[in-house]
C-alpha cells in the first residue's frame, strides 16, 4: 500500500486557460458588476448542439434537451475521488435548498471523460448517489472531443499509474448556462453549496 | 461500527482506558505525532473512496509521511493538486509528503488527499475506520477516521487550499 508516483488528474480551470476575467473593463462598454459568486467568463460558451448517449441508452441532444434552461454541466469520471464527487454533492445539496419552482428550472449534466470504465449503469449508479435527476452522458471519442472543443477545454488524458490502472486528467470546472443559451459563469473546485444557492436564482433570471 | 486492523491501536486503547481511570475516552494515538480531523468519504459503488486528515509533526525535526493504510481497504495512495504555472493544474500522485518541524499538513478537499481503493464495503456514515500514517522518523501513527458522505464534506471538512 505504498504510495505511487505519476500524474493522476489534470485539472484545467478554463478561467485561466482562456484568460478568464470578469466581463467588464471594456473600453467601450460600462463596467459589469458581477452579482454571482462564480467566475464570469468573457466570451461565454455558447450552448452546443452535440449528441451523446444518456444513461438510459437513448441519444441525448444536449442543445435541444437543455435549451433555455439553467444548466450546470461538468466533465469528470466516476473513479475521481475528490473534485468530481465534491462538485456533484455540493450541487445536489444546493438544489435541495431551492424552491420547487426554481429546482424545476435547473438541469445538471455530467459528461464522463472515462467512457471505458464508466459504463452507462456505472455512471447511473454514481449519479444516483447524488441526485437521481442528474443526467449522465457518455460518448464516443469523437463526441467527447467535440464537446471538449465546444467548451474550450483541453482533451481529457489517460494517465497510467505505476501500481496499475489509470487515472484521467480532465477539466474541473462546472459551466452554468443561463436561459440565453450561453455559459457566462463557471464554478471552480472550492465553490460550496452555499455559493450555488446564492447564484442559481440570479442565473434563472439571466443575471450574472 | 469500527473497522480496525492493527494490534497497536488496541494497545493504545487499553492504555488510554487505564490512564483515564476506566472512563470511556476516544481512542487516540499518542501525542508524539498527531493525526486528526480524519474523514473517510464513502464513494458510490465501484468507485474509490477518499480520505482527508491532518498530520502534525510536533518535533523540532522535519519528517516525511511515507505511507497511509486504511483498515480493510485494498490500497491507498496520496494525490495532490499541483499548479503547473501555465494555467493548468494537475492532480499528481505523491510519493512522500514532507511535514515540516512543528507544523501540520492537511489532506483536504481541493488539495492533497488520500485515494482509497477497495474501501470496506460494510461501512456506513457515522462508522469509524482505523487509519495508520507512516512517518519516516516518528513511525506509524494510528487514528480513527469518521465515515461521512460527500454531502457532508462541505460542512465538515476544511478545504485544502
Amino acid at each position: 500500500m505504498r504510495w505511487t508516483h505519476g500524474i493522476w488528474l489534470g485539472v484545467v480551470p478554463l478561467a485561466l486557460a482562456q484568460g478568464c476575467r470578469p466581463a467588464r473593463d471594456s473600453a467601450d462598454s460600462p463596467p459589469h458588476k458581477s452579482v454571482v459568486l462564480g467566475a464570469v467568463i468573457n466570451p461565454p460558451v455558447v450552448r452546443p448542439d452535440i449528441q451523446m448517449t444518456s444513461t438510459d441508452g437513448s441519444t441525448y441532444d444536449f442543445g435541444a434537451r437543455t435549451r433555455g434552461r439553467v444548466t450546470l454541466i461538468t466533465f469528470g469520471y466516476t473513479h475521481c475521488p475528490d473534485v468530481c464527487p465534491v462538485h456533484m454533492a455540493n450541487i445536489a445539496a444546493a438544489l435541495k435548498r431551492l424552491t420547487p419552482e426554481q429546482r424545476a428550472q435547473v438541469s445538471v449534466v455530467f459528461v464522463t471523460t472515462d467512457p471505458t470504465r464508466d459504463s452507462l449503469p456505472q455512471l447511473r449508479r454514481w449519479l444516483d448517489s447524488f441526485d437521481t435527476t442528474f443526467v449522465g452522458l457518455r460518448g464516443t471519442d469523437s463526441q467527447l472531443a467535440a464537446m471538449e472543443r465546444a467548451f474550450h477545454i483541453p482533451p481529457a488524458q489517460r494517465e497510467y499509474l505505476p501500481g496499475g490502472g489509470y487515472a484521467v486528467g480532465h477539466s474541473a470546472q462546472v459551466f452554468a448556462f443561463t436561459p440565453d443559451d450561453s455559459a457566462h459563469v463557471i464554478y471552480l473546485p472550492g465553490m460550496s453549496s452555499d455559493d450555488y444557492v446564492h447564484d442559481i436564482p440570479y442565473l434563472l433570471r439571466g443575471e450574472f | 461500527m469500527r473497522v480496525g486492523g492493527r494490534v497497536g491501536v488496541w494497545v493504545a486503547a487499553v492504555l488510554g482506558l487505564a490512564l483515564a481511570g476506566c472512563r470511556v475516552v476516544p481512542v487516540q494515538a499518542p501525542d508524539v505525532a498527531g493525526v486528526s480531523n480524519a474523514y473517510l468519504v464513502m464513494p458510490a459503488p465501484g468507485s474509490p473512496a477518499v480520505l482527508y486528515l491532518w498530520a502534525r509533526n510536533p518535533t523540532p525535526v522535519a519528517d516525511t509521511i511515507l505511507a497511509v493504510w486504511v483498515a480493510g481497504a485494498d490500497s491507498a495512495s496520496a494525490h495532490g493538486t499541483m499548479a503547473m504555472g501555465n494555467g493548468m493544474e494537475h492532480m499528481m500522485a505523491i510519493g512522500a509528503v514532507a511535514v515540516p518541524a512543528r507544523d501540520t499538513i492537511r489532506f483536504a478537499p481541493g488539495g492533497m488527499h488520500v485515494m482509497v481503493f477497495g474501501p470496506p464495503p460494510t461501512l456506513h456514515p457515522g462508522d469509524s475506520v482505523q487509519v495508520t500514517v507512516g512517518f519516516r522518523r516518528m513511525g506509524e501513527v494510528n487514528a480513527w477516521a469518521t465515515v461521512i458522505t460527500y454531502a457532508q464534506v462541505d460542512s465538515l471538512v476544511e478545504r485544502g487550499r
